[in-house]
C-alpha cells in the first residue's frame, strides 16, 4: 500500500474515536471531526470513519470508496483502496485478518455508487445493528490471529533455546577433552 | 578456576538472554490482544432521533435518509475531498 494512503488511515485510527450512533446517523466529515474531545480530533461509528477516511484519500488522488456491507451478518462500514479492506475502526492501522468475512453490499465515493446487486442499499439498511456484538466478534477475530503467531514466536524462542544448550554443551564438551 | 568462572558467567548470560527472549515474545503474543481494537467501548449517544434508513432513487441520484427522519442525502454528498477541514489535515500529513 501507497505510505501516504497508509498515513491517512492510521491518522484516522488512531485520532478519531469509536463513538456508536443510537440508531442510524451518518455524520459528514466536517461534523466528525467536529465531535473529537480530549486527545482525540474526532468521533463516530464505522461509517462516519470510512466516510472521513475516503474523503481524506480522494483528497490526496486515491481512488478509495466506502464499502457499506455486512460483517458476519452485521452493518458494517470499511474503506477500499486497491482491493484492500481498510477498516478504521481499529485503533492502528494494520490489515485485517478475517478478510472473508466483509460482506460488501455497495460501494461509493464523491463521483459514484456501486450496488453490488440491485436493491443491495435497501437490504443493507435492513441488517441488524450491534455494535458492542460487532466489535466484540472483530476483536475476537484478532486473537484468533495473534494466537499461532504467539505459539510461533515461542516455539521459535525453544528452539533457539534448544540450540543454545546444545552448542554450550558441544562447546563445554571440547573444554573438558582438551583438559584431559 | 578461569574456565569455571567462564562457564558460570556463560551460563547466567544464556539464562538471561532466554529469559529476555521469552518475555519479548510473551510481550508479543499479548501486544495484539490488548491493542487490537483498544479502548473502543461503543458509547451510544443519546437525543438523536432514530429512524430507519432508507433508499430513494432518482434518475443518477441516490438518496438515503440516514440523518434525522425526512433528511435526504445524496449518498456521494457524505465523501467530501474539497472540504477546507479534509484539505487541511492532507496538508499537514503531506508535510
Amino acid at each position: 500500500m501507497n505510505s501516504f494512503a497508509y498515513k491517512l488511515w492510521d491518522w484516522v485510527c488512531h485520532q478519531v474515536s469509536y463513538r456508536s450512533d443510537n440508531g442510524e446517523y451518518w455524520y459528514f466529515p466536517s461534523e466528525t471531526l467536529a465531535r473529537g474531545a480530549g486527545n482525540y480530533k474526532g468521533a463516530g461509528d464505522c461509517d462516519d470513519s470510512a466516510n472521513l477516511l475516503t474523503s481524506l484519500l480522494r483528497s490526496a488522488g486515491f481512488n478509495a470508496y466506502t464499502v457499506v456491507g455486512s460483517y458476519r451478518g452485521l452493518g458494517h462500514a470499511w474503506t477500499k483502496l486497491d482491493g484492500e479492506i481498510l477498516d478504521a475502526t481499529y485503533t492502528f492501522a494494520h490489515p485485517v485478518p478475517d478478510p472473508q468475512n466483509y460482506h460488501p453490499y455497495a460501494m461509493f465515493n464523491d463521483q459514484e455508487v456501486i450496488e453490488m446487486w440491485p436493491g443491495a442499499l435497501s437490504q443493507l439498511f435492513q441488517l441488524a445493528r450491534d455494535e458492542c456484538q460487532k466489535l466484540t466478534l472483530m476483536n475476537q477475530a484478532q486473537q484468533e490471529t495473534a494466537a499461532p503467531l504467539g505459539l510461533a514466536i515461542l516455539g521459535g524462542i525453544a528452539v533457539t533455546g534448544i540450540m543454545f544448550g546444545l552448542v554450550y554443551s558441544k562447546a563445554k564438551g571440547v573444554r573438558v577433552e582438551k583438559r584431559t | 578456576m578461569a574456565e569455571k568462572d567462564i562457564e558460570t558467567t556463560l551460563s547466567l548470560g544464556i539464562a538471561l538472554v532466554s529469559l529476555a527472549v521469552t518475555s519479548l515474545g510473551v510481550i508479543m503474543w499479548l501486544r495484539p490482544r490488548t491493542t487490537s481494537l483498544g479502548s473502543r467501548e461503543p458509547t451510544p449517544v443519546s437525543g438523536l432521533s432514530v429512524d430507519i434508513p432508507k433508499v430513494h432513487y432518482d434518475d443518477s441520484q441516490v438518496l438515503v435518509s440516514v440523518r434525522s427522519p425526512g433528511e435526504w442525502h445524496e449518498l456521494r454528498e457524505f465523501i467530501q475531498p474539497a472540504n477546507p477541514d479534509i484539505l487541511r489535515i492532507v496538508g499537514n500529513l503531506y508535510e
